[in-house]
């Protein structure tokens, strides 16, 4: 059975080779034993926290195959994105220059660099293995980030990004920063994106250029790019569209891969999603069954999977004894629950 | 005899030939004769006083004596933005640097600015391409120096000459396509001649606003920030032998270098000297001389060898007479060409 749940310590070896897997482009997943250890001890110390509204927190989880104990893949949520330090991006800017004189129109765009995006709850550190691709895992991984917001809204903002990686080529290159940010910080891009994941942020500050970037002044390649997604990562793009995200208002500024935003009561999965009561343990009627992501309301004791089932009657819900003992729940405890599309 | 004067109403079809031969790039000389008389009709106003100091500007012209034909125009404008802003581009440095990562880059930037706002500004230079010979260019140039030195009052603490920037033989601009073309989706040519008849408002409405980092500019386009077109090269070569000096701000269309100086450092306002006449034959082999009458209305400028003394200056007869000076006035005079150090 696949499960979700917080990653804990004792995860962390296979969480480093997760991070190798997922190479550069997931950077808040770098390959630094000490930083994801830092990572895992701060998601464990915010689930135990009683927090009230978002400072800053953050909440790591695993995907676990739970008979072998294989960690398949990794997804996080910061609680504001830009806590300590400023949360950047590029917002999309059309200026209108008009003149009356020469009859002329003209809409500029323009990225501004930005700090709009700082108090939102950040989705971040999405890697899923290949073998998962296929089928609903990633749904779980994704979206299950979202219904643990919907179940503990307290902790989180009323407005979600996620940073989508944008353009790179076989060889790591990225056009954007090629003709971009390597002139103002002349490092390559993987050096940066590292930076980006383990240090303090000052340096983006000094480093990133402040005024308005003229769009049509960059390179071809680069505007090429502008809000394109990294070929390895149209999975979660897509899984958060999907969802409800808006793609056009922010782009990254190393990669210029889009950043997608959204009101969390907006999202499809917030308003669909609903409590039920585990009313009894028992099979599922396969005539009525149908996919539908299941989540236990707790914190640390967090447990959240997909299985196939009959949705619940009357506010009550029958899931197998199997499912009940993977949830860490039983009859009378109250689960969170998201019909899925059939595959 | 070569010399230089104030214009008059009756010099128009001149000018106009003037302005034909012009080409692309000489931007106040539009081929436009309503536009031209205006110009004149301002000339002479300023000259009678009539006009607010936003408005000024003297226009001078190169007379053949013999020929009695115009053939040179050289303009001052006492002082450049006060009514329509006036902008270009300042070439600064922005340095991004993090000690953390051991990153320092200087970022040239061009920043869009008023700066020159008030400032005096030498314009409106061109010389009939059959006349360029004997020291005619650096008459038409200098000469302006000799009228701002008598009448320092009526200009700005610091003058300004925009430079044509390069374009190539089909009139295209580098700078122009790199950069302005993006904004303005006009032709360079067609940009030029509506600043050049008075249409600036197009440039505040159109321009962008916000600093532009060189390093995303085409090769092409930053090779000729700060560079002249070659028709240019010895207009600039005469500026700068007299003082002014590029100080890292270019036109916003061409990139072509505005020279700048404080009026009071420019040599020949700065080594010219007023002495009464004394009529006959100069010494021998002396440097040749700028010489002008020092008068407002009836400015007369010419080149002449004279002989400098300490407490007066000889000229010939005729010399006197086309400066419409007689023997006992004072004229002004500095040697042609600053010496070299």
């Amino acid at each position: 059975m696949i499960l979700m749940r917080p990653a804990t310590l004792t995860d962390l070896p296979q969480i480093e080779q997760l991070a190798r897997a997922s190479g550069p482009m997931v950077c808040t997943l770098p390959v630094s034993r000490e930083h994801l250890q830092q990572k895992i001890s701060h998601s464990l110390a915010s689930l135990r926290a009683d927090v009230l509204q978002p400072a800053e927190e953050s909440y790591f989880f695993v995907l676990e195959e739970s008979q072998s104990g294989q960690l398949l893949g990794t997804s996080a949520l910061i609680a504001q994105a830009g806590y300590h330090e400023p949360f950047y991006a590029y917002r999309n800017d059309v200026r209108v220059h008009s003149s009356r004189t020469l009859g002329v129109h003209n809409r500029l765009h323009m990225l501004t660099l930005a700090h709009d995006l700082t108090d939102h709850t950040q989705l971040c550190s999405f890697y899923i293995a290949p073998t998962l691709r296929p089928g609903l895992w990633p749904r779980l991984l994704s979206l299950g980030r979202l219904l643990f917001i919907a179940q503990h809204p307290q902790r989180f903002s009323p407005d979600l990004v996620a940073l989508i990686p944008g353009v790179v080529d076989g060889a790591g290159r990225s056009p954007f920063w090629e003709q971009v940010g390597r002139k103002f910080f002349n490092i390559d891009y993987n050096q940066v994106e590292y930076y980006h994941g383990t240090r303090n942020k000052t340096f983006l500050a000094e480093l990133m250029p402040h005024h308005p970037l003229y769009v049509s002044l960059l390179a071809d390649e680069a505007q090429a790019v502008l809000g394109q997604v990294h070929p390895d990562a149209g999975l979660q793009f897509d899984l958060l569209v999907d969802d409800g995200f808006e793609a056009d208002d922010y782009i990254e500024i190393f990669d210029a891969g889009p950043v997608v935003t959204a009101r969390r009561d907006l999202l499809q999965s917030w308003q669909h999603s609903k409590l039920a009561q585990l009313g009894a343990l028992g099979e599922s009627n396969p005539a009525s069954a149908r996919p539908c992501l299941l989540l236990n309301t707790r914190l640390e004791a967090f447990r959240a999977t997909v299985a196939t089932i009959t949705p619940p009657e009357a506010g009550r819900l029958t899931l197998s004894a199997e499912l009940a003992e993977a949830l860490l729940i039983g009859v009378g405890d109250e689960v969170r629950w998201l019909p899925l599309p059939a595959q | 005899m070569m010399f230089m004067r104030p214009v008059r109403r009756d010099d128009l079809a001149a000018i106009t030939q003037l302005a034909a031969k012009t080409g692309v790039g000489v931007t106040s000389l539009p081929l436009n004769e309503e536009r031209l008389l205006a110009r004149i009709d301002r000339a002479i106003a300023t000259w009678e006083e009539k006009l607010p100091l936003a408005e000024q500007g003297y226009l001078f012209v190169l007379e053949d004596s013999e020929q009695q034909r115009v053939v040179g125009i050289s303009a001052i404008e006492a002082a450049v933005g006060l009514n329509d802003p006036w902008y270009n581009y300042r070439v600064g440095t922005l340095v991004h640097a993090s000690k953390e990562l051991n990153v320092y880059s200087q970022m040239p930037t061009l920043f869009l600015s008023n700066d020159h706002t008030g400032y005096s500004e030498l314009c409106t230079l061109f010389l009939d391409p059959d006349y360029r010979h004997s020291k005619n260019g650096q008459l038409l140039s200098r000469c302006r120096f000799l009228f701002m030195a008598a009448f320092r009052e009526r200009f700005a603490a610091k003058v300004i000459a925009e430079m044509r920037g390069f374009s190539d033989e089909q009139g295209r601009s580098p700078f122009w396509e790199g950069l302005g073309r993006h904004f303005f989706a006009i032709d360079f040519s067609d940009a030029d001649y509506l600043t050049g008849v008075g249409q600036k408002s197009f440039i505040a409405e159109l321009m962008p606003k916000h600093p532009l980092y060189v390093d995303f500019l085409t090769e092409e386009t930053r090779a000729v920030i700060g560079k002249v077109h070659p028709h240019t090269a010895p207009a600039r070569a005469i500026l700068e032998n007299e003082g002014l000096k590029y100080e890292g701000y270019v036109d916003i269309f061409d990139g072509g270098p505005t020279l700048e100086a404080y009026v009071a450092e420019i040599r020949a306002i700065r080594d010219s000297r007023v002495l009464p006449i004394r009529l006959g034959e100069p010494e021998g082999s002396g440097p040749v001389y700028l010489l002008s009458n020092d008068r407002f209305q009836g400015f007369r400028s010419l080149l002449a060898s004279a002989s400098l003394h300490e407490k007066h200056i000889v000229v010939t007869a005729q010399v006197a007479q086309a400066l419409q000076l007689a023997a006992g006035d004072t004229l002004r005079a500095v040697p042609l060409f600053a010496r070299e150090q």
